[in-house]
């Protein structure tokens, strides 16, 4: 391994830790990254753009403060990138979508500044699904994104290029969006650590919204110290959002080490209804075979059904986002790609009642989850999609008749959660047969992230699935 | 969901007829269908799960549970 693969492959953590330390300076990290991407170009199209220039100029700043006696903050000098939708005033944000191709926003998104402001460099807008609508990862006016485990596979979307990026050492993390399971499904299928947050536990303000009432940013990382630190930052009330919870934000870095003994995970044994394939289900039972070694108790508990959920958090984001569009709709409707296109235009026809009876019967759904669950353990374990990554070939279903059983396929175990509103996280499970990754979700009541990344944090000190790193052709 | 059976409330000729009524442009009838496919299992699932709407139920219900089922108040820690 080179030094600067080395430099590639430390955790968000491990580079924070050498630049502070004056083991390497933020502008050898950046150099390494930056050469990185230009091999992994070509064969995963993470980036719909790259700043290589304007982020070795900050890294160099970043340089310079620290010989200063400066420090900018916990991600002094750390290389980051974003899915193409958190504006940052002047910068194109493209969104993934062809109408905001020339898109330069007049104002930055409160997760950018936040970032920023703990020293943290951007690399650029990284590739995503249309509009953040589509768990594959497929992107016809930008290209494919491509799983850096095997490349005819999908990297999950919609912050595609946000888990393929992380996961072949590009950049040390990413955000991405979640309005039903956007975050998590890359997470799961490139072999990372994805934190979609209560509802409300990140502020929303200057991200491009698919959902008002669903829409949640997190982190993408390699280990769960990563994934805590990212999220520690961006968590928190926002004068900006009104919808930002004013709950106080926990130290997410210190649970991660915290003791688990005694604590309770529940498994329900029907997955709320869906089966996932052998090897997940295999992944999850090993994972609760080194829970009982840590003396964490596992209890069974019974999940309401998804499939209704699923239902009622359609009903909301289509609403919403058809609400969103339907100027466009009417006026650019070519400038969408089909399955798109129609996932959102259903929303249109969607009665006012019935999405007011989906938002009004939330809190009664919520209520009976955490009856059910909450009342007798502390996390629920949950696939986070029940097979590894599927070929994009097989997924590529257009707007055909195939398309709600494939989305179901991706999305039956995250979407309810976003309808329920609670914390989810993914976490690395290990490897299916053909070597790409499997990840289940730890699932918490509401504003218990911290229970989430303790639980996820000693589960990942006692495997090394997030360890392993992919092998890319022509790069590795 | 991917249920193919008929739906009471939904077909193309309604769909065409609604878009272009209330949204003010027009689908194709290939369009019509396929948005019908994706819609009446959605609508059909919704449909069952709406009978517990309660008079006096209203989205905002959703932020009160969310709160008062916090992990900090369900421990009762002021922290």
């Amino acid at each position: 391994m080179s030094a600067e693969t080395r430099l590639t492959h430390l955790s968000l953590v491990e580079t924070a830790e050498g630049i502070a330390s004056g083991a390497f300076s933020c502008e050898e990290v950046t150099r390494a990254c930056l050469e990185r991407i230009e091999a992994a170009q070509p064969h995963l199209n993470c980036f719909i753009r790259i700043e290589g220039e304007e982020a070795l100029e900050t890294a160099k700043a970043a340089d310079r403060a620290r010989a200063a006696g400066m420090t900018l903050g916990p991600l002094h000098g750390v290389p980051l990138a974003h899915k193409d939708m958190f504006y940052r005033a002047g910068k194109p944000s493209t969104g993934g979508n062809l109408i905001q191709r020339d898109f330069v926003p007049g104002y930055t998104a409160t997760v950018m500044s936040r970032l920023a402001a703990t020293g943290a460099l951007c690399l650029g807008g990284l590739n995503m699904s249309e509009f953040a609508s589509g768990p594959v990862g497929q992107n016809l006016h930008y290209g494919d994104c491509r799983n850096p485990w095997n490349t005819a596979h999908a990297p999950g979307g919609s912050s595609s290029g946000s888990g393929s990026a992380v996961a072949a050492r590009l950049v040390h993390g990413a955000l991405g969006s979640d309005t039903g399971g956007s975050v998590r499904i890359p997470a799961a299928l490139c072999g990372l650590v994805g934190m979609k947050g209560t509802q409300g536990r990140v502020s929303r303000y200057g991200g491009m919204p698919l959902s008002y009432s669903l829409d949640c940013f997190g982190p993408l990382t390699r280990t769960v110290s990563d994934c805590a630190r990212l999220f520690g930052i961006i968590a928190g009330p926002d004068p900006m959002d009104a919808t930002a919870s004013l709950e106080p934000v926990e130290d997410y870095e210190a649970a991660v080490s915290k003791p688990v003994a005694g604590l309770k995970i529940g498994i329900d044994p029907r997955h709320g209804g869906i089966a996932p394939s052998a090897e997940v289900e295999a992944a999850i039972e090993a994972a609760l075979e080194i829970y009982g070694d840590m003396d964490v108790e596992i209890v069974e508990v019974a999940m309401p059904d998804q499939d209704e959920l699923n239902a009622l958090s359609n009903v909301i984001t289509r609403s919403e986002a058809a609400t969103l569009h339907r100027k466009w709709l009417r006026s650019r409707r070519d400038d969408y790609s089909p399955q798109v296109r129609r996932r959102i235009e259903i929303g249109l026809a969607v009665p006012a009642t019935r999405y007011i009876e989906a938002l009004s019967l939330r809190s009664h759904h919520l209520q009976r989850l955490i009856d059910a669950v909450f009342t007798k353990c502390d996390a629920l374990i949950l696939p986070s999609v029940g097979e590894a990554s599927p070929t994009l070939e097989e997924l590529d279903v257009g707007d055909s008749q195939a398309l709600p059983a494939m989305l179901m396929r991706l999305t039956g175990y995250t979407r309810p959660l976003n309808y329920y509103g609670v914390p989810a996280l993914t976490v690395p499970a290990g490897f299916s047969a053909s070597g790409l990754p499997l990840g289940f979700q730890l699932v918490g009541r509401p504003f218990d992230e911290a229970g989430l990344f303790q639980l996820a944090g000693a589960f990942q000190a006692a495997t090394d699935h997030h360890k392993q790193a992919p092998k890319i052709d022509g790069v590795d | 969901m991917g249920d193919e059976k008929p739906s009471a409330t939904y077909d193309a000729e309604f769909i065409g007829a609604l878009i272009k009524r209330f949204h003010g442009y027009e689908v194709d009838a290939a369009d019509a269908t396929g948005l019908v496919g994706m819609l009446a299992p959605v609508d059909a699932l919704a449909e069952a799960a709406s009978s517990g709407v309660g008079f006096d139920d209203e989205p905002g219900d959703f932020q009160r549970v969310l709160h008062a089922e916090s992990a900090r108040a369900t421990r009762g820690s002021s922290s």
